[in-house]
């Protein structure tokens, strides 16, 4: 039988093992979502920042016209082109986005499979065995250029007779090559850019709560024909070309003369607002994480408090060889570490696999980093523990650890 | 030449009206081979003299040499050194570690000396052939009688191969027969190897085994035989 530990002993103290790689795996779990959540506001900001730009964009809403019945939708669209010619007039941009339901591309033709379509968000979402493409028109695209990782000129986002252009999303990118083309119902598709990871769009009023990632998209070309033949009140964005400070008011004063229907907003308002209202959401999530810490962090302690007061005898034995306390310190604890790493190991690969996502919508793009923040508070914690179980063990007198030498 | 000398040595516990004298200027010279029986009645202070001897307790005064090198009480990792290298114990309870099995017990003061496991392997093996327990070597201290654990005890002793065996009630758990078979061994010992063996005990049966028998009373010597 041959034995390389003498305190943490897998087969001997196998409770003790599991427990404290389960209270250190649980720690880390939790630490890193606490670091995750505190980390919630300025990531989303971040994240939104760089797939919209908010200083240099606003966007028109047309849910007012949604609600009115006596005026005719081809007058709502009339009023919205004007509005658009207006803002060509200023030398400003727009873009739009529009899915297309009534194109199906079947996975297998691309060979995707439905699990490389599953959603980043839920795993509720079932996926069906087709993909629809969604529409960008070039301003959209001219705004995302810094999201794409090839650069995309305005002759090559085309939809013509020989084919049609497409962007796929970084997820689908590693089995959709850029550069290949795929044939669909005789309609070429040619793959000329892929967006980089995690990159926002949103195709509803509210700018947040309508948002998607692209990550799984298959983007394709979009004219104003097309958009406007399957208008369903897809918001469209301006684009201030670094001047919005100054111009932006005229412009929307100009806008709401030709319609009062016609709401320009800031994205920023949208964030800020959806921010506040998960606030007290977030605030009870992170007092939550932070009791099960301090209980998982006490686990620890006690189960390090117990070990040695159930080795007493045999760190005696040690010191009665001749073993400094300090040696059988460093001893005890590079057993210890073991499991320490065991579960530090056990417990980020469960926090890389289920903390994708926070509240299941979004994101959580830091996630090593969250990691490596919890791992540095984690050890931190375990050199305190340490100090803790190495005063112990000084404390203890040569008849607490050996008993043998008694009157 | 003493390999162990100790020069006038007190020690106390407590302060005031509450101070114990547990030993009380004892003074000693052991020479290298002796065995010698130390007895007294309980609370004598034996015991906290063979803490002061093994170097794991401190005296309040006095001097203590080995091998003329006078003992720094206040050097905790020279009190370790000495333990490692000059001292072995034996104790009443074996001290020995139930969940390991035979031999891991008796190479485990080899370990913390940086040997390779497999000269730790041979020197176990060597041992545990001379006290006659090679055949025992695989199995679990916990299946093994009194007798069979103080002579796995032994042999953890002397495989640290140090000159000076301290045993503190080395026969206290085991029957009279069991109690001479270990005196037996360790007087082997004595005369084999020359190692020098100071043996804590109330059995006059044991001290029938030593060469010299020093009584305690109070602190101090009574008689010495």
């Amino acid at each position: 039988m041959k034995s390389k530990f003498i305190f943490f002993d897998i087969k001997r103290n196998l409770i003790v093992n599991v427990l404290i790689i389960l209270e250190v795996a649980l720690w880390i779990f939790y630490a890193a979502s606490l670091v995750s959540l505190i980390n919630f506001d300025r990531s989303y900001r971040n994240r939104y920042n760089r797939s919209i730009s908010i200083d240099n964009s606003k966007f028109m809403t047309f849910y007012k016209m949604i609600l009115k019945e006596n005026k005719d939708i081809e007058d709502y669209k009339n009023d919205i082109k004007e509005s658009l010619k207006l803002i060509s007039k200023n030398n400003y941009t727009y873009g739009f986005i529009q899915r297309d339901l009534y194109t199906d591309i079947p996975t297998d033709v691309l060979g995707l499979n439905s699990k490389d379509l599953e959603s980043d968000f839920t795993k509720k979402d079932e996926m069906d065995e087709l993909i629809h493409p969604i529409g960008f028109n070039y301003g959209m695209i001219e705004h995302y250029q810094n999201n794409i990782v090839q650069q995309i000129s305005k002759e090559e986002w085309i939809r013509s007779e020989d084919y049609i252009s497409v962007i796929v999303g970084n997820d689908l990118a590693k089995k959709v090559k850029v550069g290949t083309s795929y044939v669909v119902n005789n309609i070429t598709y040619k793959i000329v850019g892929q967006f980089k990871k995690d990159v926002l769009a949103f195709d509803y009023t509210n700018s947040v709560d309508s948002s998607f990632l692209l990550n799984k998209s298959f983007v394709i070309p979009l004219s104003e024909e097309t958009f406007f033949q399957n208008f369903g009140y897809q918001p469209i964005t301006i684009f201030f070309n670094g001047d919005k400070e100054n111009n932006s008011t005229e412009l929307e004063s100009n806008i709401r003369k030709i319609s009062d229907d016609i709401v320009i907003s800031d994205f920023g308002d949208d964030l800020d607002k959806f921010l506040e209202e998960i606030k007290s959401k977030k605030y009870y999530e992170i007092f939550r994480i932070i009791i099960i810490t301090i209980i998982a962090s006490a686990s620890i302690i006690t189960t390090i408090n117990y070990k040695i007061a159930e080795d007493v005898d045999r760190i005696g034995i040690l010191y009665s060889f001749g073993i400094s306390k300090k040696d059988i310190f460093k001893t005890f604890s590079s057993e210890f570490l073991i499991n320490i790493l065991v579960g530090i190991i056990g417990g980020s690969l469960f926090y890389l696999e289920n903390c994708g996502s926070v509240y299941e919508f979004f994101i959580n793009e830091n996630l090593l980093f969250n990691l490596y923040i919890s791992m540095g508070i984690l050890l931190l914690t375990i050199i305190l523990i340490m100090l803790i179980s190495f005063n112990e063990i000084n404390k203890l007198t040569p008849k607490d650890m050996m008993g043998g030498f008694t009157e | 030449m003493s390999i162990l000398d100790l020069r006038n040595i007190y020690k106390t516990y407590g302060k005031g009206d509450n101070e114990v004298i547990a030993v009380d200027g004892i003074s000693i010279k052991v020479d290298k081979g002796d065995i010698i029986a130390i007895m007294g009645p309980s609370g004598c202070g034996k015991s906290t003299l063979l803490n002061i001897l093994g170097c794991i307790d401190t005296p309040s005064q006095g001097e203590y040499y080995i091998d003329d090198f006078q003992v720094d009480f206040k050097k905790l990792n020279q009190l370790s050194k000495i333990r490692n290298e000059k001292i072995s114990f034996i104790f009443q309870n074996f001290a020995l570690i139930k969940d390991l099995s035979v031999l891991e017990n008796v190479m485990l003061p080899l370990k913390f000396r940086g040997i390779a496991r497999k000269e730790r392997v041979n020197k176990a093996i060597k041992y545990l052939n001379e006290l006659d327990i090679f055949n025992l070597k695989n199995k679990s201290i916990r299946q093994l009688s009194g007798g069979q654990q103080q002579r796995v005890a032994i042999a953890r002793a002397l495989t640290q191969e140090s000159e000076i065996i301290l045993a503190d009630e080395p026969t206290g758990a085991l029957d009279q027969e069991n109690s001479i078979k270990i005196m037996k061994i360790l007087q082997e010992l004595n005369q084999k190897h020359n190692k020098t063996i100071l043996v804590v005990t109330h059995d006059n049966l044991v001290a029938r085994f030593c060469n010299k028998t020093l009584k305690m009373k109070d602190g101090k010597w009574d008689s010495i035989k």
